[in-house]
């Protein structure tokens, strides 16, 4: 586990894989399977952090500060790209129980499809997951590895000519009225539809909020800057005390690092192919790739599409419409971890 | 009741120890278990749908509010 936490760090600086989490959670893992070390403080911001669920809800409010909706709000189309950008969390549910896993520990490894920390760690704590930890390690190091994961992925799902279709950037207006109302109604719906998902979408939209209501410029700036660095790196130690040898060292852990590759994949997968199912009907074609950039991972996946884009044709500027679809991932993730977390309590209950 | 007492209770599947954070003994034995795969499609297809519906209405909601409230042209 030492070497484990080593090479997270390794991964942290030298590849600068999410450096903010990898980098606690590699020394955190060193720390507490050093023989004779009392774990006690580590386990106790564990307790007061992530055993609660508080640390992932404050790391959303930072989250939300930092989400500028404007692009999914001036094109609210795209919001059903993160919907389908989803279905990885599903399949990946699929497979976790068909090999053996119980159902709560299947639909936490499945939440690592959401591609989203908090969430991940939200989901494993509240269903009680035996396997935290490496459900942790395994979301955090697949969301650095979107833009080696996804454009295989894409290629292999697109034609040339798909790739190539152009996607003009025309904006409608957004109102302030509109940018300030949308976190109160989406919270609202979402606390309605999905109840298990409130917490975590209340959150987002809180700190979107602060944002965009324009007189707290000092409380948004703080809840990006001092607020999330605070929890990340919080979070990152704490998640630590799940990396303890008995806990981790399972075949099982390499069984989740291999579905959590599943889920990005199929992430991705559903995105686009969803995506292709709108161009059968659609006057205006849509660039597939787009239908990729609503997994969660945010701003990774649409600067990867953005890039893909341009690697085909220079001149297709494709960034504004895969961040629209990105920031509807951000949401859809959330709530597709609430439901699911909803539907395992329902089934087991 | 919470989650883990229902999965305690649950009668129809083995038996895990409690997800004590310390436990160092919750471990499963990895089979193929073909009997899970109609509960999964199923919550596959309630999941999926939920997610659209919710996603569905906040388009909707989206596309009322900028009719409603006309932005200034040119922001985004």
């Amino acid at each position: 586990m030492i070497l484990v936490g080593a090479t997270l760090i390794y991964l942290a600086i030298k590849k600068e894989m999410e450096p903010a989490l990898l980098l606690p959670m590699g020394f955190g893992a060193i720390l507490v399977n050093l023989p004779f070390v009392n774990t006690e403080a580590i386990e106790t911001l564990f307790n007061a952090g992530i055993a609660n669920e508080l640390f992932p809800l404050l790391l959303f409010i930072g989250i939300g500060a930092m989400i500028d909706f404007g692009p999914l709000l001036s094109n609210p189309k795209m919001l059903l790209f993160g919907a389908a950008a989803q279905f990885g969390i599903f399949f990946t549910l699929i497979m976790a129980r068909l090999i053996g896993f119980e159902i709560n520990d299947a639909a936490s490894i499945a939440i690592i499809g959401a591609a989203d920390g908090p969430t991940s760690i939200y989901a494993a704590n509240y269903l009680k997951s035996n396997y935290s930890g490496a459900i942790m390690v395994a979301a955090y190091s697949y969301m650095a590895l979107v833009p080696i994961i996804q454009p295989p992925v894409i290629r292999m799902l697109t034609t040339k000519k798909e790739r190539l279709i152009r996607m003009p950037y025309k904006p409608s207006a957004v109102s302030s009225t509109t940018r300030i109302l949308f976190p109160i109604i989406v919270t609202i719906l979402a606390g309605v539809v999905a109840p298990k998902s409130a917490e975590l979408i209340g959150f987002l939209m809180f700190g979107n909020l602060i944002r965009e209501c324009g007189v707290l410029k000092s409380l948004s700036e703080s809840a990006q800057n001092q607020l999330a660095n605070l929890v990340t790196l919080m979070l990152g130690i704490s998640v630590a005390f799940k990396m303890q040898a008995e806990m981790f060292v399972r075949i099982e852990t390499l069984a989740i690092i291999a579905l959590g590759l599943v889920a990005f994949v199929f992430d991705t997968a559903g995105g686009v192919l969803f995506a292709k199912l709108i161009n059968i009907f659609a006057k205006t074609k849509v660039n597939p790739m787009i239908g990729a950039a609503g997994i969660s991972a945010f701003p990774m996946s649409s600067r990867v599409v953005h890039k893909i884009g341009l690697k085909e044709d220079p001149n297709n500027f494709l960034l504004m419409h895969a961040a629209g679809a990105n920031v509807s991932g951000q949401i859809a993730s959330v709530i597709a971890g609430g439901l699911l977390i909803s539907l395992v309590e329902s089934m087991i209950g | 009741m919470n989650i883990l007492d229902r999965l305690s209770l649950n009668e129809s599947e083995e038996l895990t120890a409690p997800a004590d954070e310390t436990s160092a003994t919750a471990s499963i034995e990895l089979e193929w278990k073909p009997d899970t795969l109609q509960d999964s499609l199923i919550m596959t297809g309630k999941g999926m749908m939920g997610v659209f519906v919710v996603i569905g209405a906040i388009s909707l909601m989206i596309f009322i509010m900028n009719k409603l409230f006309k932005g200034k042209r040119g922001k985004a």
